[in-house]
């Protein structure tokens, strides 16, 4: 059995049409018998009738106008985000991985191109290098050993020789594996010539190359000769000579420890 | 396929034209809605919103309920997030009833534009269930199963809400009167 209470806390939704079916009849019967829940029925009433008095408010001017345009904005936006067009953080690191890939590229070219420039000149000196131990090589084998007639054609080459040997590049050591035939028709293979030329290497990168021994081995005073007094110079051509301590304009041409080289 | 229908798939399709009669049509309705629910300041920009979820989530409209409640269910999702409601209508349903005589004050005034006034107040002063499903019922005309279908309830949880809301106005529109 339900109190007055009970039901007065069911008249809003009782009044509202929301009540519980069940509710809703036992409502109705209580409020036919009980004047005070009665008289707070039509107080509920009352109360809820305000309701209708709260008017619609007034949508703005042009809602549906301004509804459409703000989607259209906020797509636009959209879009224009989605293709990296406008990020607040994007563009300038944008802007500076160009330049950084810029400055590689612009690094690479400068590479390349100092890289090309040196080989070319290093090209040209090796020839250059190359032609005169060459002439060198042409003109001891075509002499024999070097006599003094030999000398002033020696000194017409001395000068650009000078010049180009001292400008020629230091190779590495001899290591050409090709047997070598001396002049005497042995064949000598490079690493026993490390006994044969000793003491310096002048060569060349590539096939031609010039070695021999330092002047300062091979002296005419038997008191200071380590390696007998003949030097074996190894031309360009793969020719050998052997050059004597008395023949002191090829010693200056080819012996880099000689004086102002 | 009903003309609500086809203006949705229109709108899933991205056709502009179908959104824009979908605007016209519902705009004042979902304004006045939000007016209602979280005060007529805040209402255009939850209509905007309302019409942005509509324009991106057509996809979440079920075809055998009308577009209103679709719609509304919309504009009260945008309420909710605006007042830190998080959708749990269920929970939200677990309210001990107060009798409405306990704080019985002072009769509403009998001129009409002071009693609305009172009204706003009263319905205001409601916790954002209570007030959402009572607009639906007092102002929309909704009953409990489309109540439910635009808040995503339960009709048990509804019915409880709408009696509950019905309630409080009472206490809290006797309140707001005697003052």
């Amino acid at each position: 059995m339900r109190s007055c209470e009970d039901f007065e806390k069911l008249l809003p939704a009782y009044v509202a049409g929301v009540a519980d079916p069940v509710d809703m009849a036992d409502i109705g019967e209580h409020l036919a018998e009980c004047s005070p829940c009665m008289n707070d029925f039509q107080r509920v009433v009352r109360d809820l009738g305000t309701l209708k008095s709260w008017r619609d408010a007034i949508p703005p001017e042009g809602l549906a106008a301004g509804v459409l345009e703000k989607l259209a904005s906020t797509e636009d936006q959209r879009r224009r985000e989605a293709l990296g067009e406008e990020t607040s953080w994007g563009e300038p690191i944008q802007r500076a991985l160009t330049w950084v890939m810029l400055g590689a590229v612009g690094l690479v070219v400068l590479a390349t191109l100092v890289t090309a420039q040196s080989a070319v000149q290093y090209e040209s000196q090796r020839r250059v290098c190359a032609d005169n131990l060459r002439l060198i090589g042409e003109a001891a084998i075509s002499e024999g050993e070097f006599q003094g007639p030999l000398e002033p054609r020696l000194r017409k080459l001395r000068k650009s020789l000078d010049r180009s040997i001292r400008e020629c590049p230091l190779g590495p050591p001899l290591v050409d594996e090709t047997p070598v035939t001396l002049p005497n028709g042995e064949q000598v293979s490079p690493p026993k010539k490390a006994e044969l030329f000793s003491n310096y290497s002048l060569a060349l990168r590539g096939p031609h190359y010039l070695a021999g021994d330092d002047r300062r081995n091979h002296s005419s005073d038997p008191g200071h000769q380590t390696m007998g007094p003949d030097a074996n110079i190894l031309l360009s051509d793969g020719s050998v000579i052997s050059v004597t301590p008395a023949q002191s304009v090829l010693w200056e041409l080819l012996d880099p420890y000689s004086p102002g080289r | 396929m009903s003309s609500e229908s086809r203006l949705v798939d229109g709108i899933r399709a991205g056709s502009r034209a179908d959104f824009s009669t979908l605007v016209e049509r519902y705009a004042r309705e979902v304004f006045v809605f939000l007016a209602r629910v979280a005060g007529p300041e805040a209402a255009e920009r939850l209509t905007h919103e309302t019409f942005s979820s509509a324009w991106n989530g057509a996809s979440t409209f079920v075809t055998d309920r009308p577009l209103r409640v679709w719609l509304l269910g919309l504009a009260a999702k945008s309420a909710a997030a605006r007042e830190g409601f998080d959708g749990r209508w269920e929970a939200a349903m677990r309210v001990e009833l107060g009798a409405p005589g306990s704080t019985a004050g002072a009769a509403p005034p009998a001129d009409s534009a002071e009693a609305g006034r009172l009204a706003a107040l009263a319905v205001s002063d409601l916790p954002f269930p209570q007030r959402v499903a009572l607009i639906l019922r007092a102002y929309v005309g909704f009953g409990i199963p489309d109540i439910a279908a635009t808040l995503n309830a339960s009709g048990d949880a509804v019915a409880s809400l709408l009696g509950a809301g019905y309630n409080s106005f009472v206490n809290r529109l006797e309140v707001r009167a005697a003052k």
